[in-house]
């Protein structure tokens, strides 16, 4: 480690999106470690960084602070190092980042950004990988590699940060058209774009050619999952079939709270497709509640929705899906308005 | 610093595993044996290391790094104690795992535990619990290098420094010059016919290499448990096994790394009932 490396460890600001990386970078000798954890590819996202907050708590329902990004007790002074994988949840948190660092006044010359590639597991996984990476973390990669990258590290260009920035202002827009867009055609530098569409795309209910609205592809999963038989959502996301398997996928980049949140929507909306009733043990999250599925809710699955409005809404970034009010549905042309 | 801090886990585990399976193999389990009495003596009693001793190692976690958040580490020691009929001293004190990466507080804690003398009496206590009807049969004892070493015991001491929390395992071995092994009967002493034993009641001969061979046979593997299996698992736990990070539980990451068949990045897995 040269002295310059050892002197940028210890000044610099860190910011870090998984809980790993943070033990990594104090190990290393850094000294102001950021823990930027919230998992924004699920749930709704604002522009304004004081309302993004506030609904972010709301979201999942708590008052922790997992994410210090905007907290006051931050000093924030120059050279900011900020240290990303592959994964999208983590690259969708480093445009938001973009964002709030120029927000706050530091120049984009002053913003060290380490990219850190995807490491493939050297042993055979359990089961298939998505075609999504949502579980890479920094902390992966020999401390050598982190030191020699914070050695060599150099500014974005600015086109390339403003581009960042770009990218968080399109993906909290209520109109997702830009987004989508950019998704679609692809931006340089952002390869995150293609993969984190694939994911994204499997939260909107589908709008078939025969004109058939379904249920998202996240829901169809549920709802093949679920049956006469009472579940707890534990049990759901460990369901022994192909449908499990698949749900898991997903599942490693919302986390899975996001689950019984999801079931929880169901049970709560009037369609009345998803019934819930009180599990054994009350006092645990996941197990609180048990889930079946409804005779309404087979005719969802296996014949699709009469509307919109018969599931409930999904926050993404700075849309809804199943909204009426934005009635965003995937079909042959992408994302749609129905 | 090649070593990782999932490697580290893995590692700690099989070399956990040693211990336990030692422990198993002699018939021991920590804190049976633990050596109380020994007042003044620098020596773990009651499953837990000295103050002083503890207050030492302390000392040498101010010379580690101060975070501005919390942040743990694992270091995990194996002391020798060798014996002869006279005398018995710690000869060696290695470090078997750690997630400190900081060699300054890692050789400043073996000295510290090196530091710990005079344990003739509670090898006498010792001696005196284990020479009428011990349960410890000689050849059910595990062999180190060419000494016959027997865990007497593990103990385990919580550091704070400031955010920094060590978590310190010591596991006590003594070591003896080995004696003429005890030949073992080689014939099944009922009529059954011969059945390959359960890996469960292998126990190391007198010619095995004694630390590899000996880890398998006391694995406790549930065996046919998939990672989500394992999931659930650690969800009914609760906590600290369900702590939330960012929308996602601790047992998710667990399972994250299980899946993709690599080193679990929380150390907490394995005791959330990951293996």
């Amino acid at each position: 480690m040269t002295m310059n490396t050892v002197r940028t460890m210890r000044s610099a600001t860190h910011i870090a999106f998984d809980p790993f990386t943070p033990d990594t970078l104090l190990r290393l000798g850094s000294t102001t470690v950021v823990q930027a954890l919230d998992r924004l590819v699920i749930g709704p996202c604002r522009p304004d960084p004081a309302e993004h907050a506030r609904v972010r708590l709301s979201w999942w329902h708590s008052t922790e602070g997992w994410d210090q990004l905007y907290s006051p007790d931050i000093r924030w002074e120059p050279p900011v190092v900020v240290w990303v994988s592959a994964s999208i949840v983590e690259r969708v948190n480093l445009w938001r980042v973009c964002d709030w660092l120029r927000r706050i006044g530091l120049a984009h010359q002053d913003v060290f950004v380490l990219d850190f590639e995807r490491i493939r597991p050297r042993g055979t996984p359990k089961e298939p990988l998505p075609p999504f990476d949502c579980t890479s973390s920094v902390s992966d990669h020999p401390d050598e590699i982190l030191l020699e990258r914070l050695a060599a590290a150099e500014p974005w260009p600015s086109a390339r940060y403003d581009r960042a920035v770009s990218l968080w202002d399109e993906y909290v827009d209520p109109d997702p058209s830009r987004f989508i867009q950019s998704c679609v055609q692809g931006v340089e530098g952002f390869s995150e774009l293609g993969p984190l569409w694939r994911f994204l795309s499997s939260l909107f209910p589908i709008k078939t050619d025969e004109g058939t609205l379904r249920l998202s592809r996240l829901d169809e999963l549920l709802f093949t999952i679920l049956s006469d038989q009472w579940l707890t959502p534990v049990a759901v996301l460990a369901h022994k079939s192909e449908a499990g398997v698949e749900l898991r996928q997903w599942l490693s980049c919302t986390g899975d709270l996001f689950l019984e949140d999801r079931l929880a929507q169901w049970a709560r909306h009037g369609s009345g497709a998803v019934a819930r009733a009180a599990g054994q043990r009350p006092d645990r999250e996941m197990v609180s509640s048990v889930y079946g599925l409804t005779d309404v809710g087979k005719r969802f699955r296996d014949s699709g929705l009469p509307q919109l409005s018969d599931a409930p809404a999904l926050p993404i970034g700075g849309i809804e899906a199943y909204a009426p009010s934005s009635p965003w549905v995937l079909a042959k042309g992408g994302l749609v308005r129905l | 610093m090649t070593s990782r801090l999932g490697q580290h886990g893995r590692s700690k585990l099989a070399r956990r595993l040693l211990a336990v399976g030692l422990t198993m193999a002699t018939g021991y389990t920590s804190g049976v044996l633990t050596l109380g009495g020994c007042a003044g003596a620098s020596w773990p009693s009651d499953g837990k290391l000295p103050d002083r001793m503890v207050d030492k190692l302390t000392e040498c976690g101010k010379k580690g790094p101060t975070p501005l958040t919390s942040v743990s580490y694992d270091l995990a020691f194996m002391v020798h104690v060798a014996e002869d009929e006279r005398e018995a001293r710690v000869d060696e004190v290695t470090l078997m795992s750690s997630t400190l990466h900081i060699s300054e507080v890692e050789t400043c804690m073996a000295d510290a535990l090196y530091g710990m003398r005079t344990p003739l009496e509670a090898l006498a206590l010792r001696r005196r619990n284990l020479s009428p009807g011990s349960p410890v049969a000689p050849e059910t004892r595990a062999l180190l290098g060419q000494a016959q070493a027997v865990q007497l015991l593990e103990v385990m001491a919580l550091i704070v420094v400031g955010y920094a929390v060590y978590t310190v395992i010591v596991h006590v071995l003594v070591d003896k010059p080995r004696a003429k092994p005890r030949p073992r009967p080689v014939t099944a002493e009922t009529d059954e016919p011969l059945q390959p034993l359960p890996a469960a009641t292998v126990v190391p001969t007198a010619t095995a290499v004694p630390i590899v061979t000996a880890v398998p046979t006391v694995i406790p593997t549930p065996v046919g448990k998939s990672c989500t299996d394992m999931y659930v698992d650690c969800r009914e736990k609760g906590p600290p096994c369900d702590r939330k990070l960012g929308g996602k539980t601790m047992c998710a990451y667990c399972q994250d790394n299980c899946l993709a068949d690599e080193p679990y990045k929380f150390k907490q897995c394995t005791e959330c009932g990951f293996r």
